[in-house]
């Protein structure tokens, strides 16, 4: 017989044939790359969500049609996998030209991104005839570049990559829904509107035999509400208590304070919004925390939920997947006046700060370093950010683009009271004091939660958990430390120092010292 | 398309912006053959010293390695040293003050301070010098058993007497501040340092502007309702979208109206 050594044979051809046609595919891809007279420029991101790839193309389509000499390609990345993939392109010396900078620290982006700054105070040429024209580039953007400028290169200061958007939070809601509801399809404004319609959802509920949730919710969508609203309630405190006495509260200040025994979750700013926190979840539905982004949008998209509580990156799909027409408005916080929350509120909140979003640099392995540049310039001139904003529905950056005109309401909020501070430790290093804290939030959470249980909870673990986040961002500092020493002494052995640099690295590294130190001294004598 | 040769220009090797651009491995491969072919050249052998500081894998060995070259550069006496050469032995040795200090798993205090101390001594007036006061302005404050807040203050402002150069003054009075508003409740000392700061400037991203909101905060505190309106305004004048520009603006309007001014 000889059925069986041929079925033997099988997997071996088989893995045979696909070895041949990655061959023969990674061969035709550099074939194309290197046969091509024209300049092949790859640009690398994870903005897969709906309306981005399509304005990447459209702006591709542009540049190209003003140089036909360029080919420009797209490469999206999945999210859950961008940050590996970067890392091992980067390593590897075969990143695309360009890329989107994201879980990247100063370290990663000096050694493998080109600074900028150089070319961020001459002009944006793709400026020119609109108010933007002989503007420097840095200046196009509405915060001048600094917050890419501090992700990226706190200590150096060096500028490593530009950001196209801007993100916000909202509050989408159905308009359908909220008609057949309350009558109106006028949103809630204030924080005791917001919770009575959870009232009113569920006498619909009642009513008809519907099964509306009121916010469609998810682990990680809870997070950005809960760390909108809970700020609310620290905001007095942050201006009156900021031992930075600078109207802010960092993280590490949060846990000496806590560590100390000065604040607690007793504190009674901190109390309230635990209270908040609570509150708001009975308009979530059960198990949210369990649930990921696909399963709140997919309750939100299927009419099972009146809202949605999520980012301006997901308006894009809302408008192309929600079969009704979704109202765009910011969380209602609790304002001066509300009886329960209003002691601890100085005001609405100013979203001035916005957050970074669509940071694209240029990495040093760019073959074509000065087409790489225009096309960031292309992208960034006003022209090209206002047709991104229309058809990616998303904020840009760049200084006077309207925002999508659909969608008005996912503009930053610039005027507003200071906003206060999350008390979850969300940015504090090393994350076990924040573990502890989600992974005892149910204690606190649903119909019957129990705030004492919670704190008791996570106050039996927390000097424990302080102490080794506190040790983790002391070992970062002393690294940070460390290595400007090494920069330092070769800022002073170059042929040309320049004393600027001396001084702006020794300054680095006193704020370092001064963050580092008085915690040792307290806590790890 | 905009012509953009700098571009260009910054990929290629070069140690110096290797080790600018935080990759101290290729910097150092970089130098290892210049001061080989010139052991005794200070600017090479610091510059490699630097980079086996810094490279991966951090090891014992690279540490020690580096500071016992740092100390022979320190200690050679070319037979006529130009200033450039002397400043880059005076570097070698604050750099052997720095890895006693800092960089050891087990930090050598007492050899550390006697390296500064010597620096002292023998540069007065040399900026390195003048950072190693600095460094013994931490060890006092922060890494000396048995002395309380209160009796670091004496020391410290010794030290800052005695010091020119801008960042170890500058960083002094924010030690002083902090000290004195943060341990020993002393707004008044505090504010006065926190000027001072301000009044050399800072380097560092916003912060003056930061600088601008404490000493604002402090005066209010302290019912210097001018002196807090001139420095929160300060800040919202050079940070007009910053999220905390409204309420900066609301507390100026607020300390003025306690002394009786107002904004306009």
């Amino acid at each position: 017989m000889t059925r069986a050594p041929f079925r033997s044979l099988v997997p071996h051809l088989v893995l045979g044939l696909v070895f041949a046609w990655s061959c023969w595919h990674v061969a035709s891809i550099r074939r194309v790359a290197v046969d091509t007279d024209k300049v092949t420029l790859r640009i690398g991101h994870w903005m897969l969500h709906a309306g981005m790839r399509e304005s990447f193309d459209l702006a591709i389509t542009d540049y190209q049609k003003l140089h036909p000499d360029v080919s420009i390609e797209q490469i999206p990345v999945p999210i859950r996998s961008y940050a590996m993939w970067l890392r091992t392109r980067l390593v590897g010396e075969t990143a695309p030209d360009i890329t989107g900078l994201a879980a990247v620290g100063e370290e990663i982006a000096g050694r493998y991104y080109l600074p900028l700054d150089a070319y961020a105070s001459q002009p944006n040429p793709y400026n020119s005839g609109t108010p933007l024209e002989g503007v420097p580039w840095r200046d196009t953007f509405v915060d001048g570049l600094e917050s890419v400028r501090n992700l990226l290169g706190p200590v150096s200061g060096e500028l490593y990559g530009v950001n196209l958007q801007i993100n916000t939070l909202r509050l989408y809601f159905n308009r359908n829904l909220l008609r057949a509801v309350t009558g109106s399809d006028a949103p809630p404004v204030t924080f005791a509107e917001l919770r009575a319609l959870g009232d009113q959802i569920a006498a619909y509920n009642a009513r008809t035999g519907a099964k509306l949730v009121p916010i469609a919710s998810c682990g990680p969508y809870s997070r950005y509400l809960f760390n909108t609203l809970v700020p609310s309630q620290t905001q007095r405190f942050a201006v009156e208590s900021s031992p930075s006495l600078n109207l802010s509260v960092s993280p590490q200040d949060m846990a000496t304070a806590f560590l100390r025994g000065e604040w607690s979750y007793a504190t009674p700013a901190f109390r309230s919004g635990l209270e908040l926190m609570r509150e708001v979840t009975s308009l979530m539905p059960p198990g949210f925390s369990q649930l990921e982004r696909d399963d709140a949008l997919f309750a939100y998209l299927q009419q099972q939920a009146v809202m949605f509580y999520a980012g301006s990156w997901d308006y894009g799909v809302l408008v192309r997947d929600g079969p009704f027409q979704t109202g765009v408005t910011s969380l209602p916080l609790p304002d001066r006046d509300d009886p329960k929350y209003g002691r601890f509120v100085l005001g609405p909140i100013s979203e001035a700060a916005g957050s970074p979003e669509a940071i694209l640099g240029i990495t040093r392995t760019s073959r074509h370093p000065e087409v790489a540049l225009d096309f960031l310039r292309f992208l960034s001139s006003r022209r090209i950010a206002t047709t991104f904003s229309r058809e990616s529905h998303r904020i840009s950056s760049v200084v006077g683009t309207p925002p999508p005109p659909d969608a008005p309401g996912l503009a930053p909020v610039l005027n507003g009271e200071v906003n206060g501070f999350g008390i979850d430790f969300t940015y504090l290093a090393g994350g076990n004091t924040n573990r502890a804290f989600q992974n005892n939030l149910h204690r606190a959470l649903g119909p019957k939660g129990d705030l004492d249980d919670f704190i008791k909870a996570v106050e039996t673990t927390m000097p424990e958990n302080l102490r080794r986040d506190l040790a983790q961002a002391a070992f970062g500092q002393q690294r940070e430390i460390r290595r400007l020493d090494s920069q330092l002494a070769f800022a002073l052995t170059r042929s040309d120092p320049k004393p600027s640099e001396w001084s702006r690295l020794a300054e680095a590294q006193s704020i370092r010292q001064q963050e580092r130190l008085p915690i040792v001294q307290e806590f790890f004598p | 398309m905009l012509a953009a040769p700098g571009l260009a220009a910054a990929t290629r090797s070069d140690p110096w912006a290797d080790a600018r651009n935080l990759n101290f491995t290729a910097a150092g491969a970089g130098i290892a053959p210049l001061h080989q072919a010139a052991p005794n050249d200070a600017r090479l052998a610091v510059a490699y010293a630097a980079a086996l500081l810094a490279r991966q894998p951090r090891t014992e060995a690279n540490i020690d390695e580096a500071r016992a070259l740092l100390e022979r550069t320190a200690q050679f006496n070319p037979t006529a040293p130009s200033p450039a050469d002397t400043d880059q032995r005076i570097l070698a040795a604050y750099l052997v003050a720095r890895i006693d200090h800092d960089h050891f798993e087990t930090p050598r205090l007492d050899i550390a301070r006697s390296g500064y101390e010597a620096l002292r001594v023998a540069h007065p007036g040399h900026a390195l010098a003048d950072q190693a006061a600095l460094q013994l302005g931490y060890m006092l404050a922060y890494q000396t058993a048995g002395l309380s807040p209160a009796d670091t203050i004496a020391p410290v402002e010794a030290l800052l007497t005695s010091v020119r150069s801008e960042n170890p003054r500058r960083e002094l009075h924010l030690m002083l501040a902090r000290i004195q508003v943060r341990t020993l409740h002393n707004d008044a000392a505090a504010l006065a340092h926190f000027q001072a700061a301000r009044v050399i400037g800072c380097l560092a991203t916003n912060r003056d502007n930061e600088l601008d909101l404490t000493i604002g905060t402090l005066a209010a505190r302290l019912g210097q309702g001018d002196l807090a309106a001139r420095h929160y305004l300060a800040f919202a004048e050079a940070n007009p979208q910053e999220v905390r520009t409204q309420t900066v603006r609301r507390l100026a309007a607020e300390a003025l109206a306690a002394t009786g001014s107002s904004t306009k």
